[in-house]
């Protein structure tokens, strides 16, 4: 039988948002299992459908563009409306030259959805842009995302200007890169390396936690 | 093989386990070319190759990943034939076409991004409200046991006759009422389109064995109905009034419903 995320992924490639995004909202799972079982698994499954030749890479820019519509309309139904109350900040960013971008958009979408507040700067950014854009928004926390194997040593020089911020702002890393790689050298009491949502999320339930207990973030 | 040499495009000839037998002197200039044709191929497409450049997959065309000079993850559409053990490859660049089409994406994307969802969800209720709206403009409602009324409301067109069209035919099926009669006062523009569907609508209705009444017919209208075939096989009255005194009152009655 197919897959939902396999139905999900051919409305994709099709282009058809509408029954994309109706397909979304009639799931009756929370946004987290949304994220993981059906999304991230039919973007893995139109990986599949390229390495087993039947569609090109232009057929996955189209997808995703489509996905990107999907997950923007369906996060925006979903997102706390109390913005005004929101306590922490985090911003999310893919590596320059980095342009694969669903994850941090799911990322994005779950903190929202947790009232935090959020500044999602998307692809490509260069790390000067990073550093200007944290001096004056001040994030709590940052999340950078990295698919692409040979953007490791990239990765490392990121981390380490970022953990010189002032304001010290704890900084995770995720992507496809922290699932496929032992990142572990990277960990610090400052870094945290997280290979999927799932993980993300018990790490932003104890980090409200611990923020609520101490006093301090 | 001299004339491969010359070829416009990056070419390997390779044996069944990659080895690289020649190359065309472009193909030096695009890769730092080694022994095998898998140093040039991204990690991650290996498994592709592997899977879909051997003997016995006779000819194949194929999207790989492959490092370049310039850069680590290059797309190229790649051309694969066998000759027995010995494999032909022509790779053609995509790369800078993929870029264009990256760059468009983008901008799309940030124009999608900034899209208002609440708009669209407004205009999806508006457009729900529409359909009721157009639905409930040709309320069916039988007079007496030979008279239906069906009074008309707003602009007429194909959108608005086809929602009440089903509703009408329907409730006349189950009956035997002798005319139908439709009112025009309150309708406003008629359009082209929406004539069209008149001529099916009233076609259907005369095919179930009803005669159409029309009333309130503005003289502007007129003038653009006059030749269309529904209004010439209706019964034409000028006003609503008329039309009631006409075909609900038997006429021993008509003094006390008149006013
Ligand atoms: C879709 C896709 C694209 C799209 C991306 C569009 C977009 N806006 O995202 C497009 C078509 C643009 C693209 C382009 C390219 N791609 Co691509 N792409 C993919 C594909 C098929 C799916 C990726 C995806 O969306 N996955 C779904 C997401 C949700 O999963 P994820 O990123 O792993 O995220 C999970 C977690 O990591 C976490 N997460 C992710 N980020 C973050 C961040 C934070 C803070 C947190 C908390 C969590 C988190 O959330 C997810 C759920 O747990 C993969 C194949 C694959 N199997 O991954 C190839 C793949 C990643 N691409 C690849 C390549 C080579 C490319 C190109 C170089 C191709 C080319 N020559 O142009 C370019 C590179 C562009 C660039 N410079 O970045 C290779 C990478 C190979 C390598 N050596 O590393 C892959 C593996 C395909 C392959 N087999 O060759 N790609």
């Amino acid at each position: 039988m197919q897959q939902t995320y396999e139905k999900f992924a051919a409305f994709l490639l099709e282009g058809n948002h509408k029954e994309a995004y109706e397909l979304l909202q009639n799931e009756k799972e929370d946004s987290l299992t949304i994220y993981m079982e059906i999304v991230t698994k039919a973007m893995q499954h139109i990986g599949e459908l390229w390495q087993t030749n039947q569609i090109t890479v232009a057929d996955e820019h189209l997808a995703t563009s489509v996905c990107d519509y999907v997950l923007s309309h369906y996060t925006f139904k979903h997102m706390s409306k109390e913005e005004e109350t929101a306590k922490h900040k985090i911003m999310f960013l893919c590596l320059e030259e980095e342009q694969h971008t669903i994850g941090t958009k799911m990322a994005a979408a779950l903190c929202q959805e947790k009232n935090w507040k959020v500044k999602l700067l998307g692809a490509n950014l260069p790390l000067e842009y990073v550093i200007s854009s944290a001096n004056k928004w001040k994030p709590d926390v940052i999340g950078l995302s990295a698919a692409i194997a040979y953007r490791l040593p990239v990765l490392k020089q990121y981390i380490e200007t970022l953990e010189e911020l002032e304001g010290k702002p704890k900084v995770i890393i995720s992507g496809r890169l922290a699932s496929t790689f032992d990142l572990s050298n990277y960990q610090s009491d400052q870094t945290f390396v997280l290979k999927d949502l799932r993980s993300f999320n018990s790490w932003l339930e104890n980090y409200q936690k611990g923020v609520s207990v101490n006093g301090a973030s | 093989m001299v004339q491969v040499k010359h070829l416009p495009l990056p070419y390997f000839e390779i044996n069944k386990n990659y080895d690289i037998q020649s190359i065309s002197s472009i193909t030096s200039k695009t890769f730092a070319v080694g022994d095998n044709f898998l140093n040039i191929v991204d990690d991650d497409s290996k498994k592709k190759v592997e899977e879909y450049i051997q003997p016995k997959v006779k000819d194949i065309e194929m999207e790989l990943v492959l490092n370049t000079i310039e850069a680590p993850t290059s797309l190229f559409n790649v051309y694969v034939t066998w000759e027995g053990e010995t494999g032909h490859i022509i790779c053609q660049p995509l790369q800078d076409q993929l870029e264009k089409l990256s760059k468009q994406l983008d901008d799309l994307r940030a124009r999608l991004t900034s899209s208002d969802f609440d708009l669209i969800e407004k205009k999806e209720e508006l457009e729900q409200t529409l359909i009721r709206v157009n639905k409930l403009s040709g309320p069916f409602l039988p007079l007496s046991e030979r008279l239906v009324f069906v009074p008309l409301f707003g602009d007429l067109d194909k959108h608005m006759l086809r929602l009440i069209k089903p509703h009408i035919v329907d409730a006349l099926n189950q009956s035997d009422y002798s005319y139908i009669l439709f009112d025009f006062s309150a309708v406003d523009v008629i359009t082209q389109e929406g004539l069209t569907e008149l001529d099916q609508f009233f076609q259907t209705i005369q095919l179930l064995g009803q005669k159409t009444i029309i009333s309130g017919i503005k003289p502007a209208q007129a003038t653009t109905i006059k030749f269309s075939n529904w209004f010439r096989q209706s019964i034409k009255v000028a006003n609503l009034e008329t039309a009631i005194n006409r075909y609900l009152v038997p006429s021993k009655q008509k003094n006390k419903y008149s006013s």
